[in-house]
């Protein structure tokens, strides 16, 4: 059966939103907006990172504690001295439900005031319609380099 | 709304520019995960790939070349390579494409660190291809460093 215009022109508004999900998440985290980023994740969202994903924590208010909480560990103190640069994103669309893959370099002032790729690592995620707003039920972020 | 040929023309513009930008991310997702079968089949029957690796045709002979010229990944936490790929203009032409792209790759160095070790850009030619957008021809240029003549 051939795809509705509407129907259509939803996938595409759906991408976008996704789209601008996952740059709402790297503007909150480097701006330590911790309150913004803790609700992009969905009322049962889930945060998994570390080795052996040790680091996790669900729903908007523990990811808010958990993230708080790496300030000047996991993430520089002052917003301005990090960045995560999100890239190449594949996003697979299926009604309400999403899934996505991304890439992540971090990137801190260094040494000397000087940028430097500090890690890189991906972002494997699982994506839903709550509320009308696509937000995350799962987002995993695993470190590849250095290795844990 | 469902009949108007200008819509459904706009609309379509639009979903082919989403399909050819993700071409890109699954072109760098493929080739960094080494499943060199998948990278090959983005490309068109008689897609062609120009790089430093050399030359190559179809996606059988894109498989035969990789596979000949680049190693697997090693188990965890081996040497392993991601490709960064931003900046993407695309030019499009009813059933046939033009685009650009840059890319930069980042390697786990000595010490285990993060890397940028080459900066490049891409030069594509895209074709529909039994409904999907594929490779017709990708151009790989390094940039940083300079390469012999």
């Amino acid at each position: 059966m051939e795809e509705t215009l509407e129907a259509r022109l939803e996938r595409l508004e759906d991408l976008e939103a996704i789209r601008a999900l996952l740059a709402d998440y790297r503007r909150y985290l480097d701006g330590k907006d911790f309150r913004a980023y803790a609700s992009l994740f969905a009322r049962e969202g889930e945060f998994i990172a570390g080795e052996g994903d040790a680091i996790r924590a669900s729903g908007p208010e523990a990811i808010f504690a958990l993230v708080d909480g790496m300030r000047g560990t996991l993430l520089t103190d002052q917003g301005g001295d990090d960045v995560h640069v999100a890239v190449n994103e594949v996003i697979e669309l299926a009604g309400d439900r999403a899934t996505a893959n991304s890439t992540w370099v971090y990137l801190i002032r260094g040494e000397g005031d000087v940028p430097e790729v500090s890690k890189i690592g991906h972002y494997e995620d699982e994506l839903i319609r709550e509320d009308g707003r696509w937000k995350f039920l799962r987002r995993r972020a695993p470190m590849d380099i250095p290795t844990f | 709304m469902a009949d108007d040929p200008t819509l459904i023309a706009r609309l379509q513009r639009l979903e082919d520019l989403a399909e050819i930008e993700r071409l890109f991310y699954e072109y760098r997702r493929h080739l960094d995960a080494r499943d060199m079968h998948a990278y090959s089949r983005l490309f068109c029957t008689d897609g062609e790939w120009t790089g430093r690796t050399g030359s190559a045709v179809g996606p059988d002979g894109i498989q035969a070349m990789l596979e000949a010229n680049l190693s697997p990944n090693p188990a965890p936490p081996g040497a392993t390579s991601w490709h960064i790929v931003s900046n993407p203009l695309i030019d499009l032409d009813g059933d046939s494409a033009t685009a650009s792209t840059t890319w930069s790759l980042i390697r786990r160095a000595d010490g285990d660190e993060p890397k940028v070790v080459l900066l490049g850009h891409y030069d594509d030619v895209l074709a529909r291809e039994d409904g999907r957008w594929k490779f017709k021809r990708r151009r790989a240029h390094i940039d940083i460093p300079h390469q012999p003549a």
